[in-house]
């Protein structure tokens, strides 16, 4: 019988790793684990109480009325289409961030928030091309999506892995603010100076650094107690 | 309904099903056939599984059923919400696979010692059919008899005392945090050790099995809680079902448990595990007595009868039962630790009978429920979890080997772990 290595529990004659600690199952050469029966393959299949697909139609209709009805409005009272593809891009927008998370079975939110930056930055381009267009697409809203959606993930990511404890987590944020302000100030003085020059995104950083350190020691609050216990009694 | 029952139709969601299961398994492979056929002949002689649920303008209440039971193919996720297309309306589940025979039920229908005798009687009823000659004994319903009054009574208001316990302000409790599994999966981890030695341990403290394994859990779950190094340490309380077949003399195969619940409370320091042992060893001695229970019995009862609350409707009383749940339910329950005990059977059916198992449906909010059960010499521990990460199973079992009781551990699917 094979034995967890870690754990020092028995495992079954089949098993391939420790289901306590993973470890795998280390056997003397030549000798291979024995064959048993996997169990049950088959999944219960449980009805979602909320209807994906009734949700995705409802969104879809709900989306393409008001683009129909300013379409035609545009077209019929207006001089050709020349506010109504704003709305058309706006909602557009909307039905992606409304649909994608349920896109999928499982929820893969990487996936989710990449479709949500796609759709983010398929807006700014339309609102950057239609008339007036202008050529702050690139420099500006490029740049700060991107950095947006980085941050965002890392974020997300962090806290699903649970790699960091609440206040760590807070920490964490209030780090990803000051870098998007940093992103969007430099953004910006590029775009409209030429040159970097950041101001107020100093002042982001050196309100949240502070933050971000209070917090981080106070998720070790025992470890400051108990160092501050130490200095006053020396 | 009895009294225990009317909380679950109210509760129950998608993700709490409010189901539980017991099973068994058999030295062969199960015919499906004749579980089919057994399964009829349980269902005629325990009528009181044979239900279906119905909401009426006040109370939920059981309808007979004259459908038949389908007998299903096993599943990798056991315990999800039963629905009348696939369940025929029935409120529990028989299922198969290779030598196991599982029954699932819903908890307004049976508790835990219910189950387990619908579950003997339809083992014994099925290896019968297959020609083993096995007496009405140990728990084990003769299906030629008809039921008797006894068995579909509700107890609760025999055994109800005169006055309830004044109500205590209980704080929310410490809860296992950790990534959750999709609303549809749980992971299943059992442990199987020797009676022998988990006696032996427990006699050397002092204690019984249950105190001995509701102080290891308490303690393991201590030690998570410090780990986290929280701001604030919350209490761990556990509840403990407890069968008050033992207390009043009773047949009944319907719900008949109350629960105590064992607590420790880090915030006032460190607990050595001696320190916790004895405070549930003394916690137990103290409230399961007959007169307790029969104390927190009649608070239940009292409630039901309450002619506001009567007066109520269901939607309305749906509301305050969710409600009320939501204050004294599983937020004030770190877990539960659920012993069903040592299994009896006829000697006639135990050369058939491998093993017995016994596991607690998903809980959303304690996220790590813990069943155990005993059939000849061996006891079998089983988490159910609706988190990735096996921490209190791997704290629980490693302890235990630490004490020197040894233990087979098996995950009834890879959770968690990269592919090998």
């Amino acid at each position: 019988m094979p034995y967890c290595v870690i754990c020092g529990v028995e495992l079954k004659a089949d098993a391939k790793q420790c289901p306590l600690c993973c470890t795998e199952v280390a056997l003397p050469p030549g000798v291979s684990p024995q064959a048993a029966d996997p169990g049950p393959q088959r999944w219960d299949v449980v009805e979602s109480a909320f209807d994906k697909r009734i949700w995705i139609q409802v969104v879809s209709v709900l989306m393409a009325i008001p683009a129909l009805i300013s379409v035609v409005f545009n077209v019929a009272f207006g001089e050709g289409l020349t506010w109504s593809p704003y709305v058309v891009a706006s909602l557009g927008a909307v039905w992606v961030w409304c649909v994608s998370p349920f896109l999928y079975h499982r929820n893969v939110v990487p996936l989710w928030i990449a479709i949500d930056a796609l759709a983010l930055l398929g807006l700014l381009y339309a609102v950057s091309v239609l008339p007036p267009a202008s050529d702050w697409f690139m420099p500006l809203a490029v740049p700060i999506t991107l950095c947006l959606t980085v941050l965002v993930l890392v974020i997300v990511m962090l806290a699903r892995g649970r790699v960091l404890r609440k206040l760590h987590m807070m920490a964490a944020t209030l780090i990803a603010v000051s870098v998007l302000c940093i992103v969007i100030e430099a953004s910006v003085d590029r775009y409209l100076a030429g040159a970097v020059r950041l101001q107020w995104s100093l002042l982001v950083i050196v309100t949240c650094a502070p933050l971000a350190v209070v917090a981080a020691l106070l998720q070790r609050h025992r470890v400051v107690v108990e160092g501050m216990k130490f200095w006053l009694r020396m | 309904m009895d009294n225990a029952a009317n909380i679950y139709p109210a509760i129950k969601s998608r993700k709490r099903p409010g189901l539980f299961r017991v099973s068994a398994t058999l030295m062969e492979p199960v015919d499906s056939g004749l579980l089919q056929e057994a399964a009829n002949a349980t269902l005629v002689r325990v009528p009181s599984f044979a239900v279906r649920m119905r909401s009426g303008l006040f109370w939920h209440y059981f309808s007979h059923s004259d459908e038949q039971i389908r007998v299903q193919p096993d599943v990798i996720n056991p315990c999800m919400g039963l629905t009348p297309e696939k369940d025929n309306g029935f409120q529990i589940r028989v299922r198969y696979h290779d030598r196991r025979i599982a029954l699932e039920v819903f908890h307004s229908v049976s508790d835990g010692s219910g189950a387990m005798v619908f579950l003997k009687t339809l083992v014994a009823q099925y290896l019968r059919l297959r020609g083993v000659e096995v007496p009405a004994t140990h728990g084990v319903l003769d299906c030629d008899e008809a039921p008797r009054p006894g068995e579909v009574a509700d107890d609760f208001v025999a055994f109800a005392g005169q006055s309830p316990p004044k109500p205590r302000r209980t704080s929310r409790a410490y809860h296992v945090s950790g990534t959750p599994l999709p609303f549809d999966d749980i992971d299943i981890t059992t442990g199987t050790l020797s009676v022998e030695a988990i006696k032996a341990e427990s006699r050397r403290f002092g204690v019984s099995i249950t105190e001995y394994l509701a102080g290891t859990f308490l303690h393991v779950l201590t030690e998570i809680q410090t780990g986290e190094a929280p701001f604030r340490l919350r209490p761990v309380r556990l509840q403990v079902p407890v069968d008050l077949r033992r207390f009043h003399p009773s047949e009944t195969l319907r719900n008949f448990a109350s629960y105590v619940g064992p607590t420790i409370d880090p915030s006032q320091g460190e607990h050595t595990f001696e320190e916790i042992l004895s405070s549930v060893h003394h916690y137990m001695r103290y409230e399961v007595t007959a007169k307790h229970l029969r104390s927190r019995v009649a608070m239940n009862v009292r409630t039901e009868r309450n002619p506001l609350l009567r007066a109520l409707p269901l939607f309305v009383k749906n509301r305050a039962i969710n409600i009320g749940y939501a204050l004294s339910g599983p937020a004030i329950h770190t877990s539960t630790l659920s012993n069903l005990g040592m299994v009896q059977l006829p000697a006639a059916m135990m050369p058939h009978v491998e093993t017995f198992d016994f596991i607690l449906g998903p809980s959303r909010v304690a996220h790590v429920d813990c069943a155990v059960v005993g059939y000849s010499d061996k006891l079998k521990i089983t988490f159910s979890r609706v988190i990735e990460e096996p921490v209190v199973e791997r704290a629980f079992f490693t302890f235990l080997v630490r004490q020197g009781v040894p233990v087979k551990v098996e995950a009834h699917k890879e959770a968690g772990c990269p592919t090998v």
